[in-house]
């Protein structure tokens, strides 16, 4: 029997090749993947947050044990499929039209993905389009933009108009986040909620997906 | 004509001096922006327009922090319109050929000539730093100097290897930049290097003995400020970004730069203690809120301007009140902004 302790610790240490090690020897000792993902992946990763927050980890901590939680998640994610199950929820993620500015929101959709959620990582300076299409195609229930910029700030609004113009805004939250984004312009543009950080993020996605 | 030596700032800031960098919002008071980015005569008169109406001596250019990673990228056949969403995905070669300066760099080094001959203000240059340079032509630029720290290698990871790579090449492009921008009479050079934060690299890191920041950070920006001393130009030192204790240290001590200009996240007053006394500070209003009444009113822009001019006079230490980092044209947001600015630059606290 692994000990399965050491995949928290090697996801809270980013260490992804013993994160991949243990998991494989957890399957192969027939532990059940969702077990696996929920009694320690998530945990683990919420850890990584709460040290996040408190100053004790730093993004390349954060990003590091992100890269360890999907190196195992890699290995469990066949396995999911065939058994049929769901994800937490599916979220959509991507930097507004005219920002190519990506990090923060790959921040985001890391720990999102720890966090059990499906992410559709769109990229950057990404049309409104393509969120809809996320939308009404892949089922992406959040969707979650980001921008660093001023001057790509509108975007935000004019992606939400979007949402609203093709008849899906009722349908999803959407979360807003980034350097010059505040909860007052988050307000102005119609958003559902504002993630200073990315675990601010995370834990405001548990909770659209909790109603 | 104003004399350009380490006393300059000195002398800039005891006279009171303050100024917003805000050469985008001229430009974009021109009929063609784009256009007058791209004509040296243009953007020289937009530059001195922009210094005149701050009144200040200083020839501030605009913040174009893309022309460095499109000078890179041409000399790798990258097409400039596809340069800022570019990323190596494979390593690239260890040098660059020779090449032209693209248009809208070219246009900002000959904006430096043109206000050189023309005009009685201090040409000034700018340049996007290595670091920062770096971690625009990588997709993930976090995750491979993470790993650099932990001791792994580019046989470990070829992400590794990329990473090394470019920095290579970011060096050799901003040393070849800066170099043209001291030609062009660049008597003061701003080296921006926003991404050299506690985002890109970990406090974490560094307490674990990694030297990630010295290789990285400070060597690279201590040979600029090499070349750039070596023409008896002035180093102005720019990061905004998220930094600790120790990196504003590291700036001011181990860089030495004449100027520091750091970001709102920073406690100037708090900072003074860190900085020699020949370093002038420079900053660091919220400017990047300025855009909107709701983010930040400009009542709120008086109070905060007031209390820094009256905690900073408190140090004694050289202070040149200044915006956080360049401000923005918003589409939109015009009044808003100036009508900031403006309270910025009458507000003063009380006796």
């Amino acid at each position: 029997m692994p000990d399965l302790n050491k995949l928290n610790q090697a996801i809270l240490e980013g260490d992804a090749k013993t994160a991949a090690a243990v998991t494989q020897e957890a399957l192969d000792a027939g532990i059940d993947p969702s077990v696996l993902i929920q009694q320690h992946m998530v945990p683990a990763m919420d850890e990584v947050g709460r040290l996040y927050e408190a100053e004790e980890y730093f993004v390349p901590e954060l990003l590091l044990a992100a890269r360890a939680m999907k190196a195992s998640l890699e290995l469990l994610r066949p396995l999911l499929a065939a058994s049929g199950a769901e994800p937490t929820g599916r979220v959509v993620i991507g930097t507004v039209k005219g920002d190519l500015h990506d990090i923060g929101k790959n921040l985001v959709g890391s720990m999102l993905e720890g966090g059990g959620f499906e992410v559709i990582d769109l990229g950057a300076d990404v049309a409104p389009e393509k969120f809809i299409d996320a939308i009404q195609n892949r089922g992406a229930k959040i969707v979650c933009l980001s921008a660093l910029l001023t001057v790509t700030m509108p975007s935000m609004k004019k992606t939400i108009e979007a949402l609203e113009q093709a008849g899906v805004r009722q349908d999803v939250k959407v979360l807003v986040g980034g350097a010059p984004v505040t909860p007052q312009f988050a307000t102005e543009i119609g958003a559902d909620g504002y993630g200073e950080t990315a675990n601010a993020a995370v834990a405001l996605a548990r909770r659209f997906v909790q109603g | 004509m104003i004399a350009v030596d380490r006393g300059l700032f000195p002398s800039l800031a005891r006279r009171g001096l303050r100024f917003p960098i805000a050469t985008d919002l001229a430009l974009h008071e021109h009929p063609d922006p784009e256009h007058a980015r791209r004509d040296p005569v243009a953007l020289g008169r937009i530059v001195a327009l922009s210094a005149q109406r701050w009144q200040c001596p200083l020839a501030i250019p605009l913040m174009d922090l893309r022309l460095e990673k499109a000078d890179l990228l041409n000399a790798l056949g990258v097409p400039e319109e596809q340069a800022e969403a570019f990323h190596f995905n494979e390593r690239p070669p260890a040098t660059l050929p020779p090449r032209m300066f693209l248009p809208a760099h070219a246009s900002a080094i000959g904006a430096i000539r043109w206000v050189r001959s023309h005009t009685s203000l201090v040409p000034c240059g700018m340049a996007l730093g290595p670091f920062s340079l770096l971690t625009r032509l990588l997709t993930d630029p976090i995750t491979p100097l993470a790993l650099l720290a932990r001791g792994l290698t580019a046989e470990d990871d070829p992400a590794i290897g990329i990473a090394l790579r470019a920095r290579q090449l970011a060096i050799e492009t901003v040393t070849r930049s800066v170099r043209a921008q001291l030609e062009a009479g660049a008597q003061v050079v701003i080296v921006c290097e926003p991404s050299a934060s506690i985002a890109y690299l970990s406090p974490r890191q560094h307490r674990s003995g990694a030297t990630l920041f010295e290789d990285f950070v400070l060597a690279p920006n201590r040979a600029l400020r090499d070349q750039i001393h070596a023409t008896g130009a002035l180093l102005f030192f720019h990061n905004c970004g998220e930094l600790t204790e120790a990196m504003v240290a590291a700036f001011a001590q181990d860089l030495h730069p004449e100027v520091l200009s750091l970001g709102s996240s920073r406690d100037l007053p708090a900072d003074a203690a860190l900085i020699p006394e020949d370093v002038v500070l420079y900053g660091n209003l919220p400017t990047r809120r300025f855009y909107s009444d709701g983010a930040l009113p400009v009542e709120e822009v008086e109070r905060l301007t007031c209390d820094l001019l009256h905690r900073m006079r408190a140090t004694g230490h050289a202070h040149i009140p200044g915006s956080e980092c360049d401000v923005l044209h918003v589409p939109g947001a015009t009044d808003t902004i100036e009508r900031k600015l403006a309270a910025f630059m009458k507000a003063e606290p009380a006796a």
